[in-house]
């Protein structure tokens, strides 16, 4: 019998924000353009796959607090900056699917009814931006993190994420610390790839996280990723506690 | 075991994980080979000494006509 999930596990990151309290759908579609290529004599039509492009719609609840969903998604629409963002299905356990996207917000509805909780939704379109080696700005991968809160002497190697093989045409990661209190130090977080789960390298560095900072970041990558992948994290600091959701997906 | 320098990679700044013990671009390493093949493959190991060894070796002069 199929494993199904249900869909009550799910987180949503968007940038800098744990977003999932305010959200209650998230919907994410891939799509490839076709190009028409029957010709005469042809009994049905022939297609020739051309762009891809993935889009999110996010579903939820309209809240005033501050960095609620309100405060966000009005400072994302239009935003110079692309947002990141993450929908982690069953959140929680390290390789479980991960959503990754690049993109820019289309549109943000307040629905206000008399007989219902006002609520909210959002329409988010990939884009690659121009940034360096995004084959693709929407795509599965796999969580890497929990996303829950990890004290400043307990962070370290997380658990390898086996894809049975590896790949050769790059990937990208995306990053978000919505929670950070580590003081006294800056903290490093990485993504790691090795052949046999027992020696890693290095694949992806971010930018150090400053103390007490939160903050997100995508990095893409080109060639081979290795068959295991999986999340580090160091800090110089010597207090506090850091919650991060780090995923990465293969193109 | 061999003894490899680890490069740094791409960016010059990757380094490795190898028995517990981390090892940072320019510091060596010393491991099977079997276990060094797929991080030379990616370029973050090399052998060492393999660069000094390779400038030591003199370029064959032209003869005079």
């Amino acid at each position: 019998m199929p494993t199904f999930i249900h869909g009550k596990g799910t987180k949503t990151y968007i940038d800098e924000f744990d977003l999932s309290d305010y959200f209650n759908a998230a919907d994410s579609t891939f799509s490839v353009e076709t190009a028409d290529i029957t010709s005469f004599g042809a009994s049905s039509r022939s297609f020739l796959p051309g762009l891809q492009t993935a889009t999110m719609g996010l579903t939820g609840l309209w809240s005033a607090d501050t960095d609620g969903s309100d405060e966000e998604l009005n400072a994302l629409l239009a935003n110079a900056t692309s947002p990141l963002s993450t929908v982690a299905i069953q959140a929680g356990t390290i390789g479980n699917k991960a959503i990754l996207m690049q993109s820019d917000e289309l549109t943000y509805n307040i629905s206000s009814p008399v007989s219902d909780v006002v609520s909210v939704s959002a329409d988010f379109q990939a884009t690659t931006d121009g940034t360096t080696n995004l084959t693709y700005s929407g795509q599965s991968g796999v969580q890497l993190t929990t996303g829950a809160s990890l004290a400043f002497g307990a962070l370290g190697n997380l658990a390898g994420v086996d894809n049975a093989a590896s790949s050769a045409n790059g990937g990208f990661a995306i990053l978000h610390v919505p929670t950070n209190s580590i003081g006294g130090g800056v903290t490093t977080i990485k993504v790691q790839h090795s052949a046999d789960d027992s020696t890693y390298a290095d694949l992806i560095t971010f930018s150090t996280v400053a103390a007490s900072t939160k903050t997100s970041e995508l990095k893409a990558v080109s060639g081979t990723v290795n068959r295991y992948i999986r999340a580090t994290a160091s800090t110089a600091g010597s207090s506090g506690a850091i919650t991060y959701m780090l995923s990465f997906a293969r193109f | 075991m061999t003894k490899y320098k680890v490069t740094g990679g791409d960016d010059g700044q990757s380094g490795i994980e190898f028995s517990g013990k981390r090892y940072e671009a320019g510091q060596t390493v010393e491991m099977p080979p079997k276990k060094a093949e797929w991080l030379i493959e990616i370029g973050i190991l090399e052998v060492a000494g393999k660069a000094a060894s390779e400038s030591k070796i003199e370029t064959p002069k032209a003869e005079d006509a």
